[in-house]
């Protein structure tokens, strides 16, 4: 395009080895202007700063066997990458909701010694806009969790994130980690404690759905807690099930309403995250209940 | 460069002509000077898909040109609404529920273009009309009239149309919000070479009326008058495709 290089190949990457890399994310690229005009955001540098470490084996271990996930417990590590996200900024879930862009990871081990899992997403919190626009994400800071597989001491990253508060800006970072040169996460940190709470496990028997015809072609999913209550829910992304809103049920639910109109073996195999409370303990579990009949 | 919008050769009632060749892309509308907040930052080069050109990325699905390629061959618009992806319309207040309904008579509205005349959305009466929500500094949009899907589809979609086709964008960005105004939207229209008119809805009365919730979100008026498309261009923000 015409001022920016949005055609120039190869950004530059940072590919030094980081040890807790303090990385600073690539500038963003200059903001909409003509040359005469100021362009603030381009002097400022970019508003998400990256920082990388390992998560304590014990919290490793703790999360594979409360999520039930018997691969993440194998994992040679977990790897962390804070966003530091200035305050009243925010950046966005694996689905971005009404507005937004997912905060995506790219994790690659180059050498084929290893491999990199999918990226672990902490359940959000819904980020609802001036205008009534409901969005997931975190408030400022945030952590996203990658998997490492083998004996490999390096992985290389590429993270892209929309960071937003009134208007938004697009950035990224790359870094090359040396893991064995990666310092372990304190395990105290509250951020990343809550972080590692968020990442959600099956929601099991703790909630039970039943499906209901709605006005028009909606269809709404009832979600009871068998004790406790449901809070929240958060959708997975998909248009053949288009997540239309949920609303409070009585009896602690939540109704969640859906408008059907693709095939459907095209519908995610899940319906998304709910945030369930029993007295003073939070969950977050991942609903996977049979769609309802064509 | 140019890869989504090359993609759906609709060879229908509605012809798109899918341009393999790249073109001068479209430059970049200035900043708003007013503008409160650091001016959004356009999508970087390496943001587009992972396709080769003339390939889709895996999954793509071209929704808004899907919908006028049913509509072109005298049927139902099978995927009738998609989830909106965008910058959020820079709204002057929460509003109230939208009236506008898939399926049912698209509410009327009149605005004011660029250059100050009224635009009524009966002004096309027996036509197609596709809406745009727009704002030229939001960095979806920006994407978009670059190297994303509307580099050219309005043109192409209007000069296929025969007359029968109208495009037209709307602002529903409130005074001194991110890409509001009739100046800047007049200088987008040139710096994007648009032909169709930028109608300003600054009090929000008509982006509150059709629900828009984001910009770029896509909305097509069959020519009975009935809402017959709402959501996003495609399932691809910024080119990606979601999952």
């Amino acid at each position: 395009m015409a001022a920016g290089g949005c055609k120039s190949e190869g950004p530059a990457s940072d590919t030094k080895p980081a040890a807790a890399a303090e990385a600073k994310a690539e500038a963003p690229e200059a903001p909409e202007a003509s040359p005469s005009e100021a362009a603030p955001s381009e002097e400022e540098g970019p508003k998400v700063q990256l920082a990388f470490s390992r998560v304590g084996p014990e919290q490793q271990a703790a999360l594979a066997e409360r999520t039930g996930d018997a691969k993440l417990a194998e994992a040679a590590l977990l790897l962390a990458v804070r966003y530091e996200v200035p305050e009243g900024w925010h950046i966005y879930w694996q689905n971005p909701g009404e507005t937004g862009l997912r905060t995506q990871i790219k994790a690659q081990v180059a050498d084929g010694s290893g491999e990199a899992g999918e990226t672990l997403y902490p359940a959000p919190d819904a980020l609802v806009g001036p205008g009534g626009q409901v969005s997931y994400g975190w408030h400022e800071d945030a952590v996203l969790f990658v998997p490492v597989f083998g004996e490999t001491p390096s992985v290389d990253i590429d993270s892209r994130w929309l960071v937003c508060r009134e208007s938004c800006i697009r950035e990224k970072k790359k870094a090359s980690l040396s893991l064995p040169e990666l310092a372990q996460a304190e395990a105290a940190d509250p951020l990343l404690a809550d972080m590692l709470s968020r990442v959600p496990e099956p929601a099991a028997e703790r909630v039970t759905g039943t499906w209901r015809a709605e006005a028009g072609k909606d269809s709404a999913l009832v979600l009871q807690a068998e004790a406790g209550a449901v809070e929240a829910f958060f959708p997975f992304a998909s248009d053949a099930a288009l997540f239309v809103a949920s609303e409070a049920e009585a009896g602690d639910g939540l109704a969640v309403r859906y408008r059907f109109q693709g095939a459907r073996e095209t519908f995610p195999e899940g319906q998304g995250v709910v945030r369930w409370k029993d007295g003073e303990t939070t969950r977050w579990l991942t609903l996977a209940l049979p769609w309802p009949e064509a | 460069m140019k890869l989504i919008h090359t993609l759906p050769c609709l060879a229908l009632a509605l012809t798109f002509a899918c341009s393999q060749q790249a073109e001068e892309p479209a430059k970049e509308p200035a900043a708003d000077a007013a503008e409160a907040e650091p001016a959004d930052a356009k999508p970087e080069a390496d943001a587009k898909p992972e396709a080769k050109a003339g390939e889709a990325p895996e999954g793509y699905e071209a929704y808004l040109a899907n919908a006028l390629g049913d509509l072109g061959a005298g049927k139902a618009v099978a995927m009738a609404e998609s989830q909106p992806y965008g910058c959020s319309v820079k709204y002057a207040d929460a509003g109230g529920e939208a009236s506008a309904k898939v399926g049912e008579p698209a509410p009327a509205f009149t605005l004011k273009d660029t250059a100050g005349a009224d635009v009524s959305l009966a002004d096309f009466k027996g036509k197609t009309v596709i809406i745009e929500w727009f704002n030229p500094d939001c960095p979806f949009v920006v994407y978009a009239h670059g190297d994303g899907p509307l580099n050219d589809m309005a043109k192409k979609t209007v000069d296929a149309g025969g007359g029968e086709v109208v495009w037209i964008a709307i602002n529903s960005g409130a005074t001194g919000k991110q890409g509001h105004g009739a100046e800047r939207n007049e200088q987008a229209r040139k710096d994007w070479k648009l032909d169709h008119a930028v109608l300003l809805d600054e009090d929000g009365a008509v982006g509150h009326m059709y629900g828009a919730k984001t910009t770029p979100q896509m909305y097509v008026v069959n020519p009975e008058g009935v809402l017959v498309y709402a959501g996003g261009l495609d399932n691809a923000p910024m080119g990606e495709v979601r999952s």
